[in-house]
């Protein structure tokens, strides 16, 4: 399917601009299904149209390229709402089968679950890309909260403030273990583990 | 009249509860020191009022072990005006818990505290629309500086006012909360609770099952996520109308340099380091000043009294007696107290227990097991204590351990009172590098051997205040009036009982049956084990009994220098104090309590039969 690989290609540029990043060849890495971005991908692209490299060789979306990306990301995030919040897929699983359907899935399909997504009430993320949890977000970054588990019926997270929808920043974070974060004014210091079970998206 | 202090940890209860009753409640600055319930009594006019300083809890509807116990202080209505204490700077947060008190509908006054910190933060917060949106008084104080604290209990006396507050819930709980109203007649403040399943009676919890799933499934989210949110944002739109931001000062942040990967633990280090050697030094120095005190001007002028008989015995048991614990004991004690103190009111340890986080991971637990263990330095029964501040049983087993193991200052009294003085600073240190590899061993032997859940640190760190020298100051005394008006006294009737039984030569038995095995396997003397035993009264005893034994407090006369290392090696193992004895049986049970103090003795002979055939 030499369609998948090319938006797959136009959706990793977009999403690595979106977060102020930019993208030569070499990053373009392994795509989301495991094959790596061909040059033959790359050129078919280029001309289409669809991309561009500017003058230091790094990969940029053409208008038209946005575009499609932009459709291909949409799918991904409704998909994502479906298989996550419906069907109650963990994120892993949800995302990996977000990625699979979101180039085959055709228009009218895609709408129809957008419809029973929105109806549930369920937000579908802007960016949904961007969600992690915590233990993966850096120093200084100022975060919203989306979700946090409940682990061991511990309730002592919600009572301290990290409650979703919060903003929360994280003053410190040591190599690859606890995070410093600031929460309504106050700073509380967090294990790695604890960490992964809050989720965040990274704000603008 | 019964009036409690109720806030979160750190707010300052504890130092309005000394300054209201004048009593000794140990103040620090890390979450969660008051773990037992203080109770004191002041007048007021005719009445007396009985004044309880509740642990720092984040919430009434937590499960920690202190949580739960001021639930139940709420719930039993044993509480007849509430004093809630709130930080100011951080408002907002305290809210919560005020909140969470308010639903109870309770009469209490509000006191925010920490106010001298506001203006240094360019922050105000104007008291009348707080009282006016809440329902209750509310009163500025600073407990440091001493403002309006004498207003407080007139105040909670004659206005303490039933908050009038109703948290404005996500529809779906309201709804909730009034269908179990309708069906079964519960009260708002008990619907709460029953959707929370924190309902005392568990039927209740079971009526509002149906609703509490129905919720859940609908939200994704537990009831607790949603009500502590709604709370929460609750809490925020008071402190909004209440808060004003004068002026933005940046404030120099020292703190950032304390909790970086490279600087951070290069003052970890240099810290505890430097106050360790500080705690040594000053400790010799008081030390020799003593005791050449007592060389020159004690003995004598007992000398001159030209006692005979057994009444010189008598008289020289005394003195030696004094000697050894004051001479010997003391000086570390009291540095050492002093030290603990001072790490504790800073605020440091919270900042040590962040950089150990993932170290102590290895072994089980998780940074917050620092502060005991550092508390340990001081003494293990606080220390032991303090092991509530961990939430997880295994990790309560695992820290217990390593504090049994942790050299406490009646043992640095052996360690720096005999081999830094009397064989070289260097040996002495290598039994504290010895001792350190066995409680690393130890925790990690424990780890491996023990199962149960674990759960990393969550832990509030309190700015960084300069400890005030009176607050210290009050605090090691308190520390050391144990010491001094308990212990030195024991040890004076334990020296003089020794002298009469040395007096009529009764220790021949002890010859027999200790000494074979004494010179054998561990290389020593047998008044020498003898007074190693003495150490289950109290750690430090072991060298003041050795001193009595000898007869004399040069101990370099009657042992080799490589007893004296032996002497101290073991007994930092070997026998824990009978008081830490008593208060692990408290915190582990007594299985454990066996099993480790079993394991810490064998430790102890194993070590010291080891080097004994190594050095
Ligand atoms: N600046 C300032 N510090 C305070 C005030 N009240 C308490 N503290 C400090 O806050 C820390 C915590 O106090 P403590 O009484 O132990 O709090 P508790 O946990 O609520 O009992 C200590 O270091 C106190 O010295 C205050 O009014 N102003
Ligand atoms: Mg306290």
């Amino acid at each position: 399917m030499q369609n998948t690989v090319t938006e797959e290609i136009l959706e990793m540029i977009l999403i690595r601009s979106q977060s102020g990043k930019t993208t030569s060849i070499s990053e373009l890495g392994p795509l989301h299904n495991g094959t790596p971005a061909g040059d033959n991908d790359i050129r078919q692209l280029a001309l289409a149209k669809l991309i561009f490299f500017d003058s230091d060789s790094n990969l940029n979306l053409t208008d038209k390229g946005t575009e499609l990306a932009l459709q291909v990301l949409k799918k991904h995030q409704i998909l994502l709402a479906f298989f996550s919040e419906i069907l109650g897929l963990d994120d892993g699983a949800a995302s990996n089968e977000a990625c699979k359907l979101e180039h085959s899935v055709d228009d009218s399909g895609i709408s129809r679950l957008r419809g029973i997504v929105s109806e549930q009430g369920i937000l579908i993320n802007n960016s949904c890309k961007s969600r992690l949890n915590l233990s993966e977000c850096s120093e200084g970054s100022i975060i919203r909260i989306l979700s946090i588990k409940e682990h061991g019926n511990d309730r002592l997270l919600h009572d301290l403030g990290f409650c979703p929808g919060e903003h929360i920043r994280i003053i410190r974070k040591l190599h690859n273990s606890s995070l410093i974060i600031e929460v309504k004014g106050c700073e509380i210091a967090i294990s790695r583990d604890v960490a992964r079970d809050v989720n965040v998206t990274e704000e603008k | 009249m019964r009036i409690g202090l109720i806030g979160n940890p750190n707010v300052g209860k504890s130092l309005i509860f000394n300054e209201l009753t004048g009593l000794g409640v140990e103040v620090s600055n890390y979450p969660g020191t008051t773990v037992d319930i203080f109770l004191g009594t002041i007048c007021l006019g005719s009445d007396t009022i009985e004044i309880t300083d509740i642990p720092g809890i984040y919430s009434i509807d937590g499960k920690s072990e202190s949580e739960q116990f001021a639930r139940e202080i709420i719930l039993s209505n044993s509480i007849d005006i509430y004093i809630s204490v709130l930080d100011a700077t951080h408002l907002a947060r305290n809210l919560y818990l005020f909140i969470e008190l308010a639903e109870f509908r309770r009469p209490a006054i509000i006191v925010l505290n920490m106010t001298d910190e506001l203006k240094k933060r360019g922050l105000s917060i104007d008291s009348k629309v707080l009282e006016e949106i809440i329902g209750v008084p509310v009163l500025y104080v600073s407990a440091r500086t001493g403002m309006n604290i004498n207003e407080i209990i007139p105040l909670a006396a004659k206005r303490a006012a039933i908050p009038d507050l109703q948290v404005p819930y996500e529809a779906h709980i309201e709804a909730g909360i009034r269908s179990l109203f309708s069906l079964f007649g519960i009260k708002r403040e008990e619907a709460l609770m029953a959707l929370l399943e924190l309902h005392p009676d568990p039927k209740v919890n079971e009526l509002a099952d149906p609703i509490r799933n129905e919720i859940s499934n609908t939200f994704h989210m537990t009831l607790h996520q949603i009500i502590a949110t709604n709370r929460h944002n609750f809490a925020l739109t008071i402190a909004q109308k209440v808060e004003k931001q004068n002026e933005q000062k940046e404030k120099y942040d020292f703190n950032k340099y304390l909790t970086s990967p490279v600087s951070g633990f290069f003052f970890l280090i240099l810290i505890i380091g430097g106050l360790l050697s500080f705690a040594f030094l000053v400790g010799s120095w008081i030390d020799r000043l003593l005791l050449y005190t007592f060389q020159y001007f004690v003995t004598p002028a007992f000398n001159s009294l030209q006692l005979t008989g057994i009444w010189n015995s008598i008289g020289l048991s005394v003195l030696l007696g004094l000697e050894a614990g004051f001479g010997v004991a003391f000086p570390f004690i009291l540095t050492f107290y002093l030290l603990v103190s001072l790490i504790e009111d800073s605020g440091y340890l919270t900042r040590a227990a962040f950089l150990c986080d993932r170290a102590l991971h290895r072994f089980g637990l998780h940074g917050i097991a620092v502060i005991p263990l550092v508390l340990g330095l001081g003494c293990n029964v606080p220390a032991i204590m303090g092991l509530r501040l961990l939430r997880t049983k295994k990790q309560k087993r695992i820290a217990a351990l390593m504090i049994l193991l942790t050299p406490c200052s009646g043992r640095t009294v052996v360690i720096a009172g005999l081999v830094a003085v009397f064989v070289g600073l260097i040996p002495a240190l290598s039994i504290y590098c010895i001792i350190a590899i066995v409680i690393l061993a130890s925790a990690y032997l424990v780890n491996r051997l023990s199962s149960g859940s674990e759960y990393g640190m969550v832990l509030e760190m309190p700015p960084l205040r300069w400890p005030k020298l009176l607050d210290i100051l009050s605090k090691t005394y308190n520390r050391l009036k144990e010491f001094l008006f308990i212990a030195i006294p024991a040890l004076v009737v334990t020296s003089i009982i020794l002298g009469i039984l040395q007096y009529f030569n009764a220790f021949a038995w002890v010859e027999e049956y200790i000494g074979g095995f004494s010179m054998a396997v561990l290389g020593l003397p047998s008044f020498a084990t003898t007074a190693l035993l003495f150490a289950i009264l109290r750690k430090e005893m072991a060298v003041e009994i050795l001193a009595v034994l000898a007869g004399t407090p040069q101990i370099s006369l009657v042992m080799s220098g490589k007893q004296i290392y032996l002497f101290a090696l073991i007994n930092a193992l070997f026998i824990p104090c009978i008081s830490s004895i008593a208060v692990l049986f408290k915190e582990v049970g007594a299985k454990y309590t066996l099993i480790f103090c079993g394991y810490v003795m064998v430790l102890g002979i194993v070590i010291g039969a080891l080097f004994n055939l190594l050095l």
